[in-house]
């Protein structure tokens, strides 16, 4: 971060522990989607995102290591192995991290919502952020569609 | 919406069913289920545990004691979180993450508990009562 704060978070049990060095990406977000509902047991995930973090190496464990679990062709997903806490989403680009394992997730709140078309129907979240399905999600087509800023 | 319903992890190691849900269905807002959730709070349902069965991998859930005598368990594969039981749980009741259900269910969540630790950067929008600690009609 510009100001040299360090951004710091870490697992229920304690037993894992990151820290990170950089401006999180503007669009941190809740995801409605079925994986994320799934990986973290809840209703959606919230999670910040930081591009570029793993070849900055502005990312790194201060104790411990998540268990990683290949969630699909692109992404993995680390919890702790002792307790469970869902910590961190990693693709090629970004490691992202889960908001409820921040130290200070109140600095973070969230700005949209994704992974729509998967949103519990009866789950009242009425806070006028933007919303989009996964196919619409900036991050997606940043993701999928690396090289053309224009996108096509 | 017929029963039983089912669920599963994110992995699909670990599969579930449940025969008939418990009426009590409450979001979670402390800051170990936050933790444990990695989200805003946790929804649990419930079941009495003659009516849910573990029908496959329940060989995979790890259990995480915390100081406080409470009980999480998660998907050794996917890390998935999957149950809660209180320090005095008794057995006869088993509490599971209502994300990891796949049936549709006609029962919706009835309270917010233990709002008096909910995250500053979330902000309940419906009209559900809300306890600052655990309900009052169960021992905290």
């Amino acid at each position: 971060m510009s100001d040299g704060k360090k951004i710091t978070g870490g697992c229920l049990c304690g037993a894992v522990r990151y820290e990170v060095s950089q401006t999180p990406d503007e669009d941190i977000g809740y995801c409605h989607c079925r994986m994320c509902q799934k990986a973290l047991g809840g209703l959606f995930g919230c999670f910040v995102i930081f591009t570029g973090a793993e070849k900055a190496n502005t990312f790194q464990f201060i104790l411990g290591a998540p268990k990683l679990y290949k969630s699909s062709a692109r992404a993995e997903r680390g919890f702790c192995a002792e307790c469970g806490t869902p910590l961190l989403f990693r693709d090629s680009k970004a490691i992202a991290v889960t908001l409820g394992s921040l130290d200070h997730p109140e600095e973070f709140p969230p700005k949209s919502h994704s992974g729509i078309e998967s949103q519990v129907p009866w789950l009242t979240i009425d806070n006028g952020l933007p919303r989009w399905k996964t196919v619409d999600d900036p991050y997606v087509i940043r993701a999928e569609k690396p090289a053309h800023k224009n996108g096509k | 919406m017929s029963t039983p319903y089912n669920g599963q992890c994110l992995c699909g190691s670990i599969k579930y069913e449940v025969d008939e849900i418990e009426p009590r269905m409450g979001h979670c807002h402390c800051s170990m289920c936050r933790k444990f959730h990695g989200s805003a709070f946790a929804t649990l349902g419930e079941a009495k545990a003659d009516k849910f069965r573990w029908i496959q991998g329940e060989e995979l859930l790890v259990s995480y004691k915390a100081g406080n005598g409470t009980v999480r368990r998660f998907c050794e594969v996917c890390g998935s979180s999957m149950t809660f039981a209180a320090s005095d749980d008794t057995g006869e009741l088993i509490e599971f993450s209502l994300g990891t259900l796949d049936s549709e269910i006609s029962l919706r969540p009835d309270a917010h508990i233990y709002v008096g630790s909910k995250a500053r950067w979330f902000d309940i929008h419906d009209d559900l009562p809300q306890y600052e600690n655990g309900r009052p009609s169960t021992k905290e």
